[in-house]
């Protein structure tokens, strides 16, 4: 009879593992989302638009979009500036919080550093808009590439 | 990114501007502000932002250095920027330079 009714525990428990590990993988597959695009300063137009329409599909405000569009200008017009190699931007969505990693090959080079730049030029206006915005920055060097992560 | 043309009277012309001002934008909006205003002879010129929905380190670049040019010549307005545009305004110091109305 204890046997019987451990092999029905057992089996009960198995299936409950089963039904949870069922709505954990559903939920997990609700909240992760990943999107990789390559960015090109000829394409940075279209490039944008695209990522505006997946944030948008993510329910981003318009100002946060706007907002991420713009740090993702100003970084890739810098990283640019530093390598001949193609930008990918990974999109992606972890338990609610989105995130655009920035990535390129090249030479060490940290594009949200601040600049010494002429006034009124576009890197002392890109230094302004990286200094208000470096809580939503952080970059990192790894395997020869320069990594930007954009907080959303 | 457009650019529509409206005289508002003898000494004002207004340009209502529409779209996206990141670099590419930027590079059409300093080729028209730089063709329109040489044969313009009103005194203000208004740029109406109300259609702009964002804009970049390059089109405040084009704003600043389209006020420092006009300076003297014209008054440079920029009339009812998007929320977005505002901010950015704000953060670059741009708002400080130029005449933004609502």
């Amino acid at each position: 009879m204890n046997s019987f009714l451990s092999i029905v525990f057992s089996v009960i428990g198995i299936i409950l593992a089963i039904v949870l590990m069922c709505l954990w993988m559903c939920k997990y597959k609700e909240n992760h989302e990943g999107y990789i695009l390559t960015f090109t300063r000829d394409g940075l137009t279209e490039q944008s638009e695209k990522i505006k329409a997946i944030l948008e599909k993510m329910n981003t405000t318009d100002t946060n979009s706007y907002k991420a569009l713009l740090l993702l200008e100003e970084i890739t017009m810098r990283m640019h500036e530093h390598t001949d190699q193609a930008i990918t931007a990974h999109l992606r969505r972890r338990w609610g919080k989105t995130s655009i990693l920035l990535t390129a090959y090249g030479p060490e080079y940290n594009p949200i550093a601040e600049l010494s730049a002429a006034a009124e030029s576009e890197d002392e206006i890109r230094n302004k808009i990286f200094a208000v915005n470096k809580k939503s920055l952080t970059y990192k060097r790894t395997s020869g590439k320069n990594t930007v992560k954009v907080f959303v | 990114m457009q650019i529509t043309e409206s005289v508002i009277n003898q000494n004002t012309v207004l340009y209502a501007v529409e779209g996206r001002i990141d670099v590419n934008g930027s590079k059409m909006l300093e080729d028209e502000i730089s063709t329109r205003t040489k044969s313009i002879v009103s005194w203000k010129i208004i740029l109406d932002f109300s259609k702009v929905e964002y804009i970049s380190s390059a089109g405040i670049r084009v704003l600043l250095s389209a006020h420092k040019n006009m300076k003297g010549k014209y008054d440079l307005v920029i009339k009812s920027p998007s929320e977005f545009c505002r901010q950015v305004f704000e953060v670059t110091g741009a708002d400080i330079f130029l005449n933004i109305i609502q």
